[in-house]
């Protein structure tokens, strides 16, 4: 118990000292300001069609418990999705391994660990909705039970699931690459609908249907012309907003049996995954470049006869452009270039029309060479050997040339589909949001230090932009054009990350020319 | 000619160099220190991956600093942490660094060939360098720090991981290839330098201690170093009291190198010095005696 409560206690640490979790503190407060907007402010976030709750504890508590159900699910997922991973990356697993800890003890902690961070999200958040109920002033009785009963039915179950995805998909193989973090995407999609479409249900996992349906029949008792459905997101309205007084959330049997079913899922979910967890041991299996022989005899006797080298005056960026997507084809398999090849012949058939934006999941096939791209050399730690080798403001515009070639590559069927069908306005989309998603690779790498940034971003701007055409997120272009937008966006982001490096090629420069 | 002049780096307030003056010639230079004496933020910064704080490093009178694309030209660079792509063959990652460091293909090709051959990986062929053990890792490491026939090679802690027919070997290695070009090599194992490095630079918390030639620095030393014969009740005083800079357990009790300006205790005979003893002396703080 102490050994948990420790492990609890550092991974709380670690994670408060990271940027990321600092970064979503912000956001949860912010949200917490935005997600209580006063009479004037002119937006609803709860829309039962066009009135709300009296900001009391009752009202206030379901929010502060719906919301972290709502937003957490991908942002808390790629934060902690790598827990163990990271400690077989930072050559800690071997001294784990070696230690007494039993193997499920250790898959517990971490789950554990992983839960009380996104507790401690959902926390911040509700003493962030408190301390709006005493701004807005509209009700000063702080009902503590209020706030707490729906923390612990609602918010508690879920993010005990959350936090053993983490831990499944950190530990089956699989799912811990760019398929896992669709595959988890897709689950998020599922579940939504499920929670929608069967609020209350044993499928619905948030419960968030079933608290608004409650807060909809609350202000159908007073207003019975409103309509039957409510939802959550950005609603303005112009005047002030009538209101209702809502007594809260009336916990069923059903329901409260439901969520037990979940917290015990998440438990069955972490015990499995401690039973197939491969305890940091070396795989069975290799690929077989990856098998060599551990002895190969030391060094030649020393007879050192090379031959003269000659190097190009200046940097060549061909020679390093070769050299880049080289080592991005590198160690795929025969398999990889069929699929991969096949998808792009196929793609060449695609119908211009209004089925194209399901084409866009055409990005996903490069993202695993792309979400490398400003990352690579920290993650295998060669960033001294390349650093000593080469300008780093050729290093980035090389690496920027190579992801956009790449990423033509596997575009080649569908442009060569849109010359064809004379769709011109669509290769120039096509191509400006190439060019903006290789430069939100590099800089997102770079910045983030880890890939896992970029792969989430991705996702999400794929389904709110190409795929539903949500405001001007449509980077390809494939439902609404806007190549100006991403060109531009494009070179500012690439444009920064020439000026970092350059800065920091001839920073030393400034600094000694002060010669005495 | 490498000069460095002025030197100083901050981490912070954290002072990890200090004021340093150097002069490195061809040939080997060794550069010995406790751990936290600034060894590898001195190599970081020669290596142009770091920036000083103040000061300059310069190379045949050019600044580093101004050109730092053309200096990486001529340098070689083995760091003392460093990694490789798994996926890639010892082949595929040196064309790899050929292609960074700008050298010509054909040029490339061939030298790696001939690198593989010196260093022994000819044999690893296709596999990848993820399954190498941490010997083989680092001697892709030194062919790599050699593609482009560097007038100026840092190497940082380049032993590690070697066996020891290995370490001997490589020390070879540097000496053949010290005859027209700067070697600066780091390290804490004194034998690893003790029989190449014609120039040795002592550095402590920042400072250059010494810049010397082994011989002076074990001039030094004369008359400093004694053996004694100890119970091993009386060890843990011994160390207290004294630097020691050996002890060995034998039937008649522990044999001790002390190091001390006077005899240490009765019964102690001065013997010869040695680089450790000298580097010992130099680097530590507890010199009393009887």
């Amino acid at each position: 118990m102490i050994n948990t409560w420790t492990v609890i206690q550092v991974t709380l640490l670690k994670q408060m000292r990271s940027a990321s979790y600092l970064l979503l503190v912000a956001i949860s407060i912010l949200l917490g300001f935005l997600c209580v907007p006063g009479m004037s402010d002119g937006y609803q976030v709860f829309y039962l069609g066009g009135v709300r709750g009296v900001y009391n504890s009752a009202w206030l508590g379901a929010v502060a418990a719906m919301l972290p159900v709502i937003l957490l699910w991908l942002p808390g997922f790629f934060l902690l999705r790598s827990q163990i991973t990271q400690d077989r990356e930072l050559q800690l697993g071997q001294s784990i391994a070696s230690s007494p800890i039993r193997t499920i003890h250790y898959v517990i902690n971490k789950f554990l660990a992983n839960f009380c961070v996104l507790l401690s999200f959902s926390l911040l958040f509700m003493i962030a909705i408190v301390g709006m109920q005493l701004l807005r002033g509209e009700s000063m009785s702080i009902q503590l039970m209020s706030y707490f009963l729906p923390l612990l039915f609602l918010t508690i179950p879920y993010l005990l699931v959350l936090a053993a995805l983490t831990i499944v998909f950190d530990i089956v193989p699989g799912l811990k690459g760019m398929w896992g973090n669709l595959i988890l995407f897709s689950l998020w999609l599922t579940l939504t609908s499920l929670s929608v479409g069967m609020p209350g249900r044993g499928s619905d996992l948030f419960g968030t249907g079933m608290i608004m349906d409650q807060m909809l029949a609350g202000a159908r008792f007073i207003y019975s012309e409103l309509p039957g459905s409510a939802s959550f997101g950005y609603y303005p309205h112009t005047g002030s907003i009538p209101t209702y007084i809502w007594n809260g959330i009336l916990w069923e049997n059903g329901f409260l049996l439901n969520r037990l079913w979940w917290v015990l899922a998440a438990f069955l979910l972490v015990l499995g995954s401690g039973l197939i967890f491969d305890r940091f041991r070396t795989p069975k299996f290799r690929h077989p470049r990856q098998q060599t022989t551990q002895t190969v005899s030391s060094l030649q006797s020393v007879n050192l006869t090379l031959s003269p080298v000659r190097q190009v005056r200046y940097a060549n960026i061909s020679m390093m452009l070769r050299g880049e997507l080289n080592l991005m084809f590198s160690g795929k398999s025969l398999g990889w270039y069929v699929l991969n090849l096949s998808i792009i012949a196929l793609s060449f058939f695609v119908v211009v029309g209004d089925g194209l934006k399901w084409i866009s999941l055409l990005l996903l096939l490069p993202v695993g060479v792309w979400s490398l791209l400003g990352c690579r050399d920290r993650i295998y730690h060669t960033l001294p050997l390349i650093h000593s080798s080469s300008s780093k403001t050729l290093k980035w515009l090389v690496s920027w040339i190579a992801g956009v070639s790449i990423g033509l590559l596997f575009s080649s069927g569908i442009l060569l589909r849109f010359v064809n069908s004379g769709a011109i306005e669509h290769v120039v989309s096509w191509i400006a949001g190439i060019c903006f998603v290789v430069s939100l690779a590099l800089v997102g790498g770079a910045l983030s230090r880890s890939r896992r940034l970029f792969e989430g971003l991705l996702i999400v701007l794929l389904y709110l932009g190409p795929i539903n055409n949500i405001g001007p997120l449509d980077f390809l272009g494939v439902q609404t054009q806007q190549p100006m937008l991403y060109l531009l966006l494009s070179s500012l982001l690439l444009g920064g990350g020439l000026l970092c490096s350059w800065l920091d090629d001839h920073r030393m420069t400034k600094l000694t020319t002060k010669e005495r | 000619m490498l000069a460095i002049q002025h030197l100083t780096k901050q981490f912070g307030a954290k002072p990890a160099l200090r004021n340093i003056h150097l002069t490195f010639r061809p040939g080997v230079t060794g550069l010995l220190g406790p751990n936290g004496a600034g060894k590898s933020t001195l190599m970081r910064i020669l290596a142009t991956i770091d920036q000083p704080t103040d000061g300059g490093v310069f190379y045949h009178g050019q600044n580093i600093a101004k050109k730092p694309n053309v200096f990486r030209q001529i340098l070689g660079y083995l760091p003392q942490d460093f990694g490789v792509y798994p996926n890639l063959s010892a082949t595929e990652f040196l064309s790899y660094m050929a292609a960074m460091k700008g050298l010509r293909p054909k040029d490339a090709k061939r030298r790696i060939r001939e690198l593989l051959e010196i260093l022994n990986l000819t044999h690893t062929g296709k596999k990848a360098l993820g399954g190498f053990s941490g010997g083989m890792k680092q001697r892709v490491g030194i062919a790599q720090a050699l593609l482009n026939n560097p007038k100026v090679l840092i190497v940082d802690e380049p032993t590690v991981g070697l066996d020891p027919q290995e370490r001997i070997e490589f020390r070879n290695l540097l000496v053949t290839l010290a005859s027209d070009r700067i070697i600066i090599l780091s390290t804490h194992i004194v034998s690893d330098i003790e029989s190449i490095a014609p120039q040795i630079v002592v550095m402590k918390a920042g400072h250059v201690l010494a810049d010397t030639t082994p011989e002076q620095l074990i001039q030094e030393a004369e008359g400093k170093i004694w053996q004694a014969i100890v119970s091993i009740s009386q060890l843990p005083e011994m160390q207290q009291q004294f630097l020691v800079s050996n002890a060995i357990q034998r039937a008649d009790g522990i044999h001790l190198r002390l190091i001390a300006d006077r005899k240490p205790i009765l019964g102690a005979n001065p013997i010869e010095p040695t680089l450790e003893d000298a580097y010992l002396l130099k680097t530590g703080e507890k010199r009393g005696g009887v």
